[in-house]
């Protein structure tokens, strides 16, 4: 393949941007495309159920930043691609056009799950957040100070938007059918603690409890009917129920393609229904399905910011190097999030776990640095208000340290809480 | 608009080093929730710089724009 190869980016947000920006970072000169469907030029989507959501930076100013020129690329926005042909080397867009490609990278990401009823859906006071008019809509249905926000769903995004509401003042009831927050992401135990600080700020947290319907007047939104009777009277929905990949697209390409991405070998190659890499096709970000070194035996497509910039930097040098020559996508997944005025950090993979171990801190202060294992190793870690503090934890995760650790443990539901020595060892005299 | 700026926030472990060195364009909104300015004129771009140089973890991207907006 020359130094002027045509790589095709399907997808303009963080993975197709990370991509594009790496390929002109390492010296790549030939022509890049990349294909969006919204029309907006690459933005940070994470602020969106955050800052952007509570008005307190403006949705349409996160363009992200660039490391090179990023010259000669060619932005088709505003067009969805509709089909990949890979016996002759083009991807389709939703207008017609046809566009040659060397390599190809998918990156389409995911968009929100809507609310299963089309007609609620669609009433006016009814909100997603996943693009950045779905985040400018929302600033704007927040800063008209509704009297009541419900927000559906026990995520990243929902606690997060609840979180916001409480931010600027507002009144705001999470429904979840979960017992606790977040808990499929961390856990239970980590999910109460961070469901704890919601209701220390006055967040109503209506949980076990699923919404039957988001109710209506002339087409207007005025809140949901839950699944025990009660009703919420509320003039904002906010519908946080998790995302889809956006892998419809990909159905007729003879690639392994499932709701649960786009499966992928360890160096980020798509792989065909027989489980054959196609050598010229890459994916990145929330739609790649690929095998972790450290969990060969399973593959994983992971949903977090850092996870989309890594692979999509990483796929930029897979292109820029021979098939035979190419490596493993090992980076250890991380995350952060923050509400309830806290930091979370994650490394690894927590959801693998079945057991927990309160590192640095407690539960029941709601700082806390927890390990989470499986088998014996250090499988993932997560961090609340003590980001410096992960890095330690992290050490441990990226080398599959032993579990529980050995060294004192500070276990925050042991009943015995006293502090204990230090038991600093006397300097040794010469 | 003539820089733009991102964070990697999981880098990110709210050091606070560029609250002091761009107080205009970072800031801590909780003890470890950094927030900052996507987008900032060509009159903070020294400062931009300085928070690059003084972040410990290296987590802040800045482009700045000679000309303007050029994309």
């Amino acid at each position: 393949m020359t130094a002027e190869q045509h790589v095709v980016i399907v997808g303009g947000s963080l993975a197709g941007f990370s991509c594009a920006d790496e390929l002109r970072v390492a010296g790549h000169r030939g022509p890049i495309t990349v294909v969006g469907d919204e029309p907006h030029r690459p933005y940070d989507r994470a602020p969106l159920s955050k800052d952007a959501a509570g008005g307190w930076i403006d949705a349409h100013r996160l363009r992200l930043a660039a490391r090179s020129p990023l010259d000669g690329v060619t932005w088709r926005l505003g067009v969805p691609a509709v089909a990949l042909h890979r016996g002759v080397h083009q991807v389709e867009l939703g207008d017609g056009s046809l566009i040659d490609y060397d390599r190809v990278v998918l990156a389409t990401g995911m968009r929100a799950r809507s609310w299963p009823h089309p007609g609620q859906a669609a009433l006016e006071g009814v909100f997603t957040v996943r693009t950045l008019d779905d985040g400018a809509a929302l600033a704007a249905a927040l800063r008209s100070r509704p009297r009541r926000t419900v927000v559906i769903g026990g995520g990243f995004i929902a606690g997060e938007v609840a979180s916001v509401c409480r931010g600027l003042g507002l009144a705001v009831t999470i429904v979840a059918p979960e017992d606790a927050l977040l808990v499929s992401s961390v856990g239970a135990v980590v999910g109460e603690a961070i469901t704890s600080r919601s209701r220390s700020v006055d967040t109503d947290l209506r949980l076990g409890r699923r919404v039957a319907a988001i109710t209506e007047s002339g087409g207007v939104a005025t809140g949901a009917l839950l699944d025990d009777g009660s009703r919420i009277s509320a003039e904002v929905v906010v519908v946080a129920i998790g995302a889809v990949r956006a892998v419809g697209w990909l159905a007729a390409t003879g690639l392994d393609v499932s709701p649960g991405g786009i499966r992928c070998d360890h160096r980020l190659q798509a792989l065909d229904v027989n489980g054959e890499p196609d050598i010229d096709v890459f994916a990145a970000g929330d739609v790649a399905r690929w095998p972790h070194p450290c969990f060969p035996d399973r593959t994983h497509a992971v949903e977090h910011w850092g996870v989309a910039r890594d692979q999509g930097q990483f796929v930029a040098r897979q292109i820029l190097t021979p098939p035979s020559q190419r490596t493993t996508f090992a980076a250890m997944p991380r995350f952060w999030s923050n509400q309830w005025g806290a930091n979370i950090k994650s490394i690894g993979f927590p959801a693998l776990a079945d057991e927990i171990q309160i590192m640095l801190g407690s539960l029941d202060s709601g700082t806390f640095t927890a390990l989470y294992g499986s088998q014996g190793r250090t499988v993932g870690a997560i961090a609340v208000d003590m980001p410096r503090e992960l890095e330690f934890a992290a050490g441990l995760v990226t080398r599959q340290a032993a579990f529980p650790f050995p060294g004192a443990v500070i276990d925050a539901r042991a009943t015995n809480r006293a502090a204990c020595p230090a038991r600093f060892a006397a300097r040794p005299s010469w | 608009v003539s820089i733009r700026i991102l964070v990697d926030l999981n880098r990110c472990a709210a050091y606070g080093q560029c609250v002091f060195a761009a107080p205009d364009l970072f800031r801590l909104e909780h003890p470890n929730v950094l927030s900052w300015d996507y987008e900032a004129g060509a009159e903070h771009a020294e400062a931009v710089v300085r928070a690059q140089l003084a972040c410990p973890v290296d987590a802040i991207t800045a482009e700045i724009t000679a000309m303007g907006d050029s994309r």
